[in-house]
């Protein structure tokens, strides 16, 4: 099930809310447990059992690791901690890579081993990086131990973030899972950034898909440049949208439910240099890889050398961890080299150079990142880049034609991705709603903006024509 | 301190998402919808096989979505955004000039590989019949749609595929048919050049505002066409009369929103002719009077599509021989409802074929009518997309 449905709008999440509200305190994580399981079981009936595997293994692997600690084992808790951590990744490497790599061998070998054809499990890369942040937290003692697999089930079937994030490391919840506290105004909270989230997700991305989607279907060879460099621009407009959209949603339903997630987006496209684009983008994807890869490598602390190529490990594994596919790997390649040089001399340059300029370096940087990313089902990725250097002409009709159609799109995607709106808001808030920002007229207003918002997201679902799920692959 | 107001918005989001709930579960299932002519979901049956193969849950997903309340406002609701975000364009349809909405048909509608084997069926049947009828007495007529003709009402840049690509496409295969079946006609002769006839009047009220259709003055100018390359004088004016003014068409029904009601008007004959639907229900006249009190109104002409249908004149069943009768076989999809009315000047006799719904093989039919003449007539997109096409060479 997803967000932008009207059956979680109009079904599941009324039934869960009211559910989650009305048992006592001590019920709520089974609740919510359960109420996940229906939610991740819609989707995918069948692979429910394999994340159900990873819970069960995680829970028994954590415990047995902090019992191991507890009798001074240290040995046996990190053979513990190993098992669970190939476990995991033995789950992703079977249901995501086994066609990647018997491609890749059949390639090199000119073999031609069958390719099992498995479909992908939604959300596997997101829970499984969850529950071995758990093993890895309770051995590195940063988490205590959960006694009850109804709290640990909770924490990683939880709906609001098991599909696309964030990734929620244990440590993160931990104290919350056992002791919260839900209030109205936290749920207010949630319904803001809920309904922000709703709307970027299908007011703005699939719109701005849509866009997208007209200049992909396009032969590349017949494009011109403006049209190759707008086709980045919108696709990059969708997945942030749809991204971050997904994670305010995720990040506004756990405020309703008492949890407090981490920020996941923070305005990317305003970066000025690569390795800022990064620390604003999927940052808990960024976190987690610092956190359990980069830094257990050694991170900057054994010279310049072992430095670079831990940020090339790191960005090589970010990449595949996008999706089991050549051009993931060279977009995470392709970043794991722009920092690298940034990290030697460009960032110096960039910090004394005009900001307008580290800004275009940086838009330029991901634009392409972008068009490496997005050229997934085909081998048109070069004849886009030779339209996006001018293979095709400058300008033709289709782009005039997509400034025309999507030109206010574009304005209103440019602003969102900026923190005006969200400034404009608070702004707002305490202008009209008084000190704590709890008066009356803002309240209304609040309240009536949420009411347009929802009743005009609600029209987009019921004539539901484009609503691309984009993570199928994560 | 929490202030009591803090408990507004949490009422209000909460009223929607129940509200709505609530609203949809009271509501009655709706079988059928009139507005977009397609049966809406229902409520699926359980069963555990169909639950783990996922049928079930996309099943019950399209169910909430088609019943949803109130679904042809809220598509409407989305349309009018839509329009305000400068949208030129929204699922497939141009928000043009003078209140057309025009159907952007894509190019892979005419490159796919229907396309292709309908291309190929027509050729092969033109090389049979114009073996057994002769050359003179068999035409085709593919109906450019309305975004070839209206061009200069279209949104600024707008990216129309040119149908006539097509359109050569099948004259070259017909022409290679009729060559290797050992015939002398050329193919180019055969085809109504219908896109120039409508380009000469694109001014006129050829095409309905919200609807795919042509308007039955289009289909006269059509008609002149396909009556001059038959070596028949045109009756000299459309004849028309007005029906209804309120009609709204197909492509309205996608969006709900937009437009402007279109007239709908009727070639006023006095022929006086006997309809045979499908070998059993009689009705007379070309009319169907009764549609323009439904939603569907286009379906005045002629009472709809039928597999098989019938036309014959009422004075003159008695004159003449069975064997010097005129008999014109019209294979159709529904731009040939307001056209036949004319073609029934030229000949006694007129049988009606529409493949969507005919199973019968059309050569056996055509020697057991007696046909003399045989005409194709469809709009070049449904053509090229009709899974039923293969029926013309059976």
């Amino acid at each position: 099930m997803v967000f932008s449905s009207l059956l979680f709008l109009f079904r599941f999440l009324p039934v869960i809310l009211l559910l989650y509200f009305i048992v006592p305190r001590g019920w709520r994580n089974a609740v919510l447990f359960f109420g996940s399981l229906i939610f991740y079981a819609w989707g995918e009936p069948v692979y429910v059992v394999l994340m159900l595997f990873s819970t069960a293994v995680d829970f028994t692997h954590g415990w047995y690791i902090r019992r191991s600690l507890d009798a001074g084992r240290r040995g046996r808790a990190k053979i513990a901690l190993i098992s669970s951590v190939v476990i995991n990744l033995g789950l992703l490497g079977v249901f995501k890579y086994t066609d990647f790599i018997i491609g890749l061998v059949n390639g090199a070998l000119g073999l031609s081993i069958p390719q099992p054809g498995l479909p992908l499990p939604i959300g596997i890369s997101f829970y499984t990086f969850q529950t071995m942040s758990y093993s890895i937290d309770v051995y590195r003692g940063d988490a205590d131990v959960q006694k009850n697999i109804i709290d640990f089930g909770a924490y990683v079937a939880m709906f609001p973030q098991l599909i696309a994030g964030p990734i929620v490391r244990y440590q993160t919840v931990a104290k919350e899972l056992n002791d919260r506290q839900e209030s109205p105004s936290l749920f207010a909270d949630g319904i803001a950034l809920f309904m922000a989230g709703l709307g970027k997700k299908v007011l703005l991305a699939n719109n701005i898909g849509l866009m997208w989607d007209a200049v992909s279907a396009l032969p590349a060879a017949q494009l011109s440049a403006a049209a190759a460099w707008l086709g980045a621009l919108a696709y990059g407009f969708q997945i942030y949208f749809d991204f971050s959209g997904y994670s305010d949603m995720a990040r506004g339903l756990g405020l309703m439910l008492g949890f407090h997630f981490p920020l996941n987006f923070d305005y990317p496209y305003i970066s000025r240099s690569v390795t800022e684009f990064w620390r604003r983008w999927h940052i808990s994807l960024g976190t987690w890889f610092r956190e359990y890869v980069y830094i257990p490598l050694g991170g900057n602390r054994k010279g310049l050398a072992a430095q670079i190529r831990n940020i090339l490990i790191v960005w090589m594994l970010t990449g595949i961890w996008h999706g089991a596919s050549v051009n993931f790997f060279i977009w995470g390649l392709y970043f794991g080299v722009l920092l690298v040089m940034e990290k030697l001399f460009l960032l110096k340059w960039l910090k004394r150079c005009p900001r307008p300029v580290a800004w275009l370096y940086t838009t330029l940087a991901w634009l392409i990142g972008w068009a490496i990313f997005a050229s997934v089902d085909n081998a048109a990725g070069l004849p886009y880049f030779a339209a996006m250097l001018g293979a095709g002409g400058a300008v033709d009709s289709t782009a005039l034609y997509l400034l025309r159609n999507y030109g206010v799109m574009l304005i209103i995607c440019i602003a969102g991705s900026t923190p005006i709106v969200k400034r404009l808001f608070v702004r707002v808030r305490r202008a009209v709603g008084g000190a704590d920002g709890q008066g009356m007229l803002w309240q209304l207003m609040f309240s009536a903006a949420s009411i347009v918002l929802f009743v005009i997201c609600t029209a987009y679902l019921v004539d539901a024509t484009y609503n691309p799920f984009l993570y199928f692959r994560f | 301190m929490e202030k009591k107001t803090v408990w507004i918005p949490v009422i209000t989001f909460l009223a929607l998402i129940f509200g709505g709930m609530v609203w949809g579960i009271l509501k009655p299932d709706q079988a059928y919808s009139d507005t977009e002519n397609r049966y809406l979901a229902s409520r699926p049956e359980f069963s555990w096989e169909s639950l783990f193969s996922g049928s079930y849950t996309q099943d019950y997903e399209s169910y909430i979505t088609d019943q949803f309340p109130m679904r042809d406002q809220w598509i409407g609701l989305k349309t009018r955004t839509e329009m305000a975000l400068g949208k030129a364009e929204t699922k497939n349809v141009w928000l043009a000039d003078d209140d057309y909405l025009i159907v952007n048909y894509p190019a892979s509608d005419f490159e796919g590989e229907q396309a292709g084997k309908n291309r190929d069926t027509l050729a092969e049947a033109l090389a049979y019949y114009v073996d057994s009828l002769g050359e003179d007495h068999v035409r085709v007529l593919l109906a450019p749609t309305s975004s070839q003709i209206l061009q200069d009402k279209l949104p600024s840049y707008s990216q129309v595929y040119d149908q006539s690509q097509y359109l050569d496409e099948i004259i070259a295969a017909a022409g290679t048919a009729l060559q290797s079946a050992g015939l002398e006609c050329g193919a180019e002769g055969l085809f109504v050049g219908a896109k120039e006839a409508l380009l000469a009047h694109k001014e006129e009220y050829i095409y309905y505002r919200t609807d795919h259709h042509w308007t039955t003055l289009g289909a006269y100018y059509a008609y002149c066409a396909w009556a001059k390359s038959m070596g028949f004088t045109p009756v000299p004016d459309a004849g028309l009369q007005t029906v209804s003014e309120d009609f709204w068409g197909t492509t309205y029904s996608r969006l709900h929103a937009g437009g402007r009601a279109d007239v709908i008007s009727v070639y006023d004959t006095d022929t006086e002719v006997k309809l045979t639907h499908n070998l059993t229900e009689e009705t007379s006249g070309f009319y169907d009077w009764d549609a323009l009190s439904t939603r569907d109104k286009y379906a005045v002409f002629l009472g709809g599509n039928d597999g098989l249908l019938e036309i014959d004149r009422i004075e003159e069943a008695e004159a003449g021989s069975a064997a010097d009768k005129s008999v014109l076989l019209v294979v159709k999809d529904s731009f040939a409802n307001s056209f036949i009315p004319y073609a029934m000047e030229h000949f006694d006799r007129i049988v009606v074929v529409d493949l969507r719904y005919m199973n019968m093989s059309l050569r056996q039919l055509a020697s057991e009518y007696g046909v003399t003449d045989l005409l194709v007539l469809y709009s070049t997109q449904a053509f090229a997309t009709d899974a039923t096409v293969f029926k013309l060479g059976r």
